[in-house]
């Protein structure tokens, strides 16, 4: 089984911001999956607390021919460093590249990557796969999430302009009239206290306002503004959807015509009991089964395809929980080990 | 104010002109000052004055050495004394540059810090005079922004006959005359995979291929010899040799600020690199490179001829 995908100088522009976006917001390697309708790239970071997706339709490419189907499961793992040396410079996709093409087969340790120049030139890499070959998917109906807010991205970007700097947690607070966007960071010039900062969108600026009830939610800054800043080059508009404390927040964008979809899950921080990543204060866990259930702590669970039995284990508890199940094609789960775990 | 400020100015009080065996004043110090820093990368500099110019030349490590030449029809006065054919002495690369640091620039447009954002009756009129007197004695550079004259005096050391003498022309295999700014951005591609070695192929009637090995993978960069950035393509025979790829990177400044280049490979694998530069100096950059010893450790089945 094997794929190959061309795109064309207007295509290559979006992919490349996609690709460095996605890098971005996402932790060492980058899952590509292949099916006759769609490539998607999604990837995790490591604290596991977001998870982005990107999603092109054939319809994106100017060719695109892929035996796998759906249920074929034709995917591969690439070290994010690696994804990102053919389309590291944005100047150069734009002046020189004319042309770039995707191959992959399933019997294959490499992704070739050719980029063809318009002076002729023709620049090809094969990238070497990680051997970590077990897929990974997220577990969660985004459409669960009953409130929603749409707005261009040049809005909230623009908002989040007026933040001192994108790190740490972004709280976000809406009401029927408004929603506040607030952060605070140590001031970084005495050492000592927060710079606390507070912008508010009246509800008549968005596109779109279903609310199903007031709330607070808060989730990891940096990520979130990378997936805005893409949206904004893109010229697209953005949709929040949230419910309560106790749910994850995803952000999502629909590109031109369908052709691409893009989603970035955040998980939410806002539960009370938790607030540093602390393995001491670790819950014994019992029978784990295939379909892990989520804990009544908002511990998150990620499961892989090793085969290897559930085991009971100390869990600690994660720096953003309720984060949804990242669960692979195949069920046997395990828990995250704590920091003492490891070291045995 | 007069342009050349020197022409008409009376020499240092106590200096008779006739002491020195060299003079020579110019006006375009932005861009002899962006040749002299492309070859720039060692602590120290080659100085040779002769008839036809200035040359600056560098050598590294017996891996590579570049030259930048400066012809005499870029100054505006140009004295030689009548008993020296050559006048060599070697001067430390970063002094150098520091005399000449304000008009350095990194764009390809050549605009120097001293004139970026001034407007046509704000750029200073600037010269520069050089001057050397004797062995032993300083390279002297006297730098006139609009009547303020500023003294530079950089200590001489004997000139460094060891050179390597790369004497390619009669074996040369092939020789290809490219545009200098796309293989600049084709060459920065490579950066990022970060290699240790690039490989050069040369196919007679056919292509030039560059590729290497990095830590992502294995990367190829073909371009064919009827592309239109190949002004002129000959190639006797299949070529191929692997260079450092950090040797290789010091010709990239050169390669920024040119707009025609050259290579040249010849028998035993020295790779010669000409840049043109802009018309309004008429100088060139050259770098000679030498290929690796050993073609171990990459992954190719092509023959190589020597």
């Amino acid at each position: 089984m094997g794929i190959q995908c061309t795109l064309r100088e207007n295509e290559l522009r979006s992919w490349g911001r996609a690709i460095q976006s996605l890098c971005l917001m996402g932790g060492n390697e980058v899952q590509l999956q292949f099916t006759d309708v769609a490539l998607t790239l999604t990837t995790c970071d490591d604290a596991i607390s977001t998870f982005a997706s990107l999603s092109f339709n054939n319809t994106f490419f100017s060719s695109y021919e892929c035996e796998a189907t759906d249920a074929d499961n034709l995917h591969c793992k690439i070290p994010t460093k690696c994804l990102l040396k053919p389309f590291r410079s944005l100047k150069f996709l734009t002046k020189c590249a004319s042309e770039c093409s995707i191959e992959f087969s399933s019997n294959s340790d490499n992704l070739n990557i050719t980029i063809i120049t318009k002076f002729g030139a023709k620049i090809s890499y094969s990238l070497h796969l990680t051997s970590n070959t077990e897929l990974l998917q997220l577990d969660f109906d985004s459409n669960s999430l009953k409130s929603n807010v749409t707005c261009d991205a040049k809005l909230i970007l623009g908002s989040l302009s007026n933040f001192h700097e994108a790190k740490g947690d972004l709280t976000l607070k809406i009401d029927e009239t408004k929603m506040s966007l607030r952060n605070s960071i140590t001031d970084l010039v005495q050492k000592q206290g927060k710079v606390y900062t507070e912008l508010s969108l009246n509800a008549v600026d968005f596109i779109e306002y279903t609310l199903q009830q007031d709330c607070q939610v808060t989730f990891p800054f940096r990520e979130f503004k990378t997936f805005v800043v893409f949206a904004d080059t893109m010229r697209l508009p953005v949709t929040l959807r949230f419910m309560s404390q106790s749910t994850p927040v995803v952000v999502s964008i629909i590109g031109k015509e369908g052709t691409y979809e893009g989603s970035l899950t955040l998980g939410n921080r806002s539960h009370p009991d938790l607030v540093e990543n602390d393995s001491r204060n670790g819950n014994l866990v019992t029978s784990i089964d295939a379909g892990s259930e989520r804990l009544n702590n908002g511990s998150v669970t990620v499961s892989t395809t090793n085969g290897s039995v559930p085991r009971v284990r100390k869990k600690r508890p994660l720096l953003f929980p309720n984060l949804g199940r990242v669960i692979p094609s195949k069920v046997i789960p395990l828990i995250i080990l704590s920091d003492s775990e490891i070291d045995e | 104010m007069e342009q050349n400020g020197f022409l008409n100015t009376q020499e240092r009080a106590q200096d008779n002109p006739g002491d020195y065996k060299f003079i020579g004043i110019v006006n375009h110090i932005p861009i002899i000052a962006n040749l002299v820093k492309s070859i720039a990368f060692t602590s120290k500099v080659n100085v040779s004055v002769m008839e036809r110019g200035i040359m600056f030349t560098v050598e590294e490590g017996k891996y590579i050495q570049a030259s930048v030449t400066v012809l005499r029809d870029v100054f505006e006065k140009f004295t030689l004394s009548s008993t020296d054919l050559e006048i060599n002495f070697k001067i430390p690369s970063k002094e150098l540059l520091d005399c000449l640091k304000f008009f350095l620039s990194d764009s390809r447009s050549g605009e120097s810090f001293s004139t970026a954002g001034a407007t046509s009756s704000e750029v200073p009129i600037s010269s520069l005079k050089v001057m050397y007197k004797s062995y032993g004695n300083p390279f002297m550079i006297l730098l006139d922004e609009n009547g303020v004259i500023t003294d530079f005096q950089i200590k001489t050391e004997p000139f460094e006959n060891e050179l390597m003498e790369m004497i390619m022309e009669d074996s040369v295999v092939a020789k290809l005359i490219l545009t200098a700014e796309p293989m600049s951005d084709l060459l920065g591609e490579f950066e990022g995979s970060n290699p240790e070695h690039i490989r050069i192929s040369i196919y007679p009637n056919k292509e030039i291929k560059m590729s290497c090995d990095g830590v992502a993978g294995f990367m190829t960069c073909v371009i064919p010899h009827n592309s239109d950035i190949v002004q002129g393509f000959e190639c006797l025979v299949e070529c191929h040799a692997t260079y450092k790829f950090q040797v290789l990177r010091h010709t990239f400044k050169a390669m920024n600020m040119s707009q025609t280049m050259s290579i040249k490979i010849d028998s035993v694998g020295v790779l010669c690199l000409t840049f043109l530069m802009p018309a309004k100096t008429d100088s060139f950059v050259e770098f000679y490179i030498l290929p690796n010893t050993l073609e171990d450790n990459f992954p190719t089945d092509e023959l190589e001829i020597v």
